[in-house]
């Protein structure tokens, strides 16, 4: 035998082996109380998660409030139903970003900023049925056994290449197993969006509102300061993980026309559950310095009628920190209109006594310093206020 | 593995790149046969005399199979076994000395116990990085005074003692085709294909202040395998053989 056809014996037979382990992606839905057996890779997958949910629970990112979280935990156990509601367990996790995962060991994570921006609560209900529909297919195991089958894959065509003396062909092997990977991912969505309807249609919620949030998601990042940010709505390529929102969209209309019933958007109950948090998750939003995106939000929330006083205040304060031409003016605005309304925070009247101070309105001035003073007899900078209302006093004598 | 609604997290992976790959590099630095290297502080520190309380803080183990194309799949199954037989032969090992060993087990209540558990993983990390894997810190050139910090303390809250020991464990065991292709590659002139090993470390740590008073790391070639409880026993004899509470013992007898 020559040294080439040893070396071929031998990668031959090492490729046996290695076809010999490919898994089947081929997986059946996960029960209602269904726990992998110890020793199966999902198992392992499993036991990964828990030891990151540990972590993830003791995490300041996670949110604590016990009427919020009950409130989360109370839509998802109504889209997946009483059997499966016990293998859920929803965190509310405070990233200003408009984003949900599921992991398979059940536990999921709801973004404050998802939260932020569904108008209702069949908007959030489609979200936690999508997820849910990831946990219930199984996707993360048929996708790390998909990982795995590539990599054998990958390694097959190294191999071959080599033997075939064509080195520089495995580069290109490396591409479009890629590719199909994030193809398998695109697949894995679609599948998700259609069950993720079903669950919260079956579940009363409108259809409708399973394409209106992604449509207001285009429309948010299409008002964005950044051309980067606005350039990703059409972007699409190969290595995508995610369908095209165009697509998604499509699809989720398609299905929401097939329905013959018009659900439940539940904006009341949504609106009530989530307006504390309004003005704190503002703030974290802002904090991108994303002002296009930000304000246009804003006017979006400003469109269902509540907590109307926090919204002016929080588009005041927007204007204010972006500093453009006649920005003062419409946060001076802003903040006037806010204080029209009874929710509007104790801080609204120290802005409009600092903007009528600077715009030499000491009366104006005056008047708002008191009030701010009044309402918030405890604020930290409370020192600070009284010496301007001092001045001011002693201008206008 | 998260599925998640846009994107993926990516901070997340990285984070888990940066770890494996520093405690990867043991395998491959350390020789295929058993080794070790023990630490001790160079803190004003003292093991006191007499019987001591010394909590045993459940192992953080993690064995994985290790597949031809060189992922590693975390085995359920195996982690629990070895974590069982490397408790047990901690135990056995401890039991010799005139010291008072109490095990201690993480429930997931225990939330603060569980990051200082991570914090070990951490510090330990920072220690093989910058003692044993070639990257020296010139502010620690004679000193070897790494702490956990008196956050520690939390553990006596619940269980009075003296000292807490800690032990971080990974492992990999190489599939049929992981060492077919190994073999197959070197028989080719390619050779650095691992098929897998086992490495873990423990510390000793000051109750009040934290500080780890010992550490040791060990790695064992495929020989010892510590699924097994023979393998186990030799793991931990070899990371305990010069941890100061037993020693004592032996030069007072």
């Amino acid at each position: 035998m020559s040294k080439k056809t040893f070396l071929k014996t031998v990668i031959v037979s090492v490729a046996v082996l290695i076809l010999a382990a490919c898994e089947t992606t081929n997986v059946d839905p996960i029960a209602a109380s269904e726990r992998p057996e110890e020793t199966t890779d999902e198992a392992g997958l499993w036991l990964q998660m828990d030891e990151t949910e540990k972590l993830l629970k003791s995490s300041a990112l996670v949110e604590n409030d016990d009427a919020l979280n009950a409130y989360v935990q109370t839509v998802a156990c109504r889209v997946v139903g009483p059997d499966y509601c016990p293998d859920l367990r929803v965190y509310v996790v405070k990233q200003p970003f408009f984003n949900a995962n599921m992991a398979p060991n059940g536990q999921m994570q709801i973004w404050t900023g998802l939260l932020l921006r569904a108008e209702n609560e069949a908007q959030l209900a489609f979200v936690i049925g999508h997820e849910f529909a990831h946990y219930r297919q199984r996707h993360s195991l048929q996708q790390w056994r998909e990982i795995k089958n590539l990599a054998n894959a990958s390694l097959l065509f190294s191999m071959g290449t080599a033997v075939a003396g064509v080195p520089e062909a495995a580069v290109l092997g490396d591409f479009s197993i890629a590719a199909r990977l994030y193809g398998f991912g695109r697949d894995k969505e679609r599948e998700a969006d259609e069950l993720g309807f079903e669950f919260a249609t079956q579940a009363g919620y409108a259809g409708e509102e399973a394409a209106a949030i992604w449509k207001y998601l285009v429309s948010e990042v299409e008002n964005s300061d950044l051309e980067r940010n606005r350039r990703t709505i059409a972007r699409a390529s190969i290595f995508s993980t995610h369908p095209v929102t165009s697509e998604r969209i499509e699809n989720l209309e398609a299905l929401a026309s097939e329905e013959a019933e018009t659900g439940d958007t539940a904006t009341s109950t949504y609106i009530e559950a989530t307006g504390p948090f309004l003005a704190t998750w503002l703030d974290a939003d802002l904090v991108q310095s994303d002002f296009g995106k930000h304000i246009f939000l804003i006017n979006h929330l400003l469109e269902r009628g509540a907590r109307q006083g926090v919204l002016y205040f929080r588009r005041g304060e927007a204007y204010r920190l972006r500093r453009e031409d006649g920005d003062e003016a419409r946060a001076l605005e802003d903040y006037i209109k806010a204080s029209t309304f009874a929710d509007a925070p104790a801080a609204t009247w120290r802005e409009i006594g600092e903007l009528q101070r600077r715009s030499d309105n000491p009366a104006q001035a005056l008047e708002a310093y008191r009030t701010y003073l009044e309402k918030a007899p405890e604020a930290s900078d409370k020192l600070l206020i009284e010496s301007y209302v001092e001045a001011l006093q002693e201008e206008q004598t | 593995m998260l599925a998640c609604i846009v994107t993926r997290l990516h901070a997340m992976h990285l984070a888990t790149v940066k770890k494996s790959t520093v405690f990867l590099s043991l395998f491959i630095l350390l020789a295929a046969c058993t080794t070790t290297r023990s630490m001790q502080t160079t803190n004003d520190a003292t093991i006191d005399d007499g019987a001591l309380k010394v909590l045993l803080v459940e192992p953080d183990v993690r064995l994985s199979f290790l597949k031809a194309s060189g992922i590693a799949e975390v085995r359920a199954d195996w982690t629990r076994q070895g974590s069982e037989n490397l408790l047990a032969s901690m135990q056995e090992v401890l039991a010799a000395s005139d010291h008072d060993i109490i095990s201690y087990s993480l429930s997931d209540a225990k939330e603060r116990e569980i990051q200082l558990v991570r914090l070990h993983e951490s510090v330990g990390e920072t220690i093989l990085l910058h003692r044993f894997l070639g990257v020296p810190l010139p502010t620690k050139e004679n000193t070897f005074d790494w702490s956990l910090g008196p956050g520690v303390q939390i553990f006596s809250e619940t269980q009075e003692a003296d000292y807490l020991l800690f032990l971080f464990a990974r492992g990999s065991y190489a599939s049929s085709g992981r060492q077919a292709m190994a073999i197959g590659l070197a028989v080719a002139g390619v050779g650095g294909v691992g098929t897998g090993g086992q490495a873990a470390y423990a510390s000793l740590v000051d109750t009040r202040t934290g500080d780890i008073v010992w550490f040791n790391v060990a790695q064992t070639g495929p020989g010892t395998d510590m699924r097994k409880p023979e393998g186990a026993a030799s793991l931990i004899d070899v990371i305990f053989k010069e941890m100061p509470l037993l020693h004592e013992k032996e030069n007072a007898s």
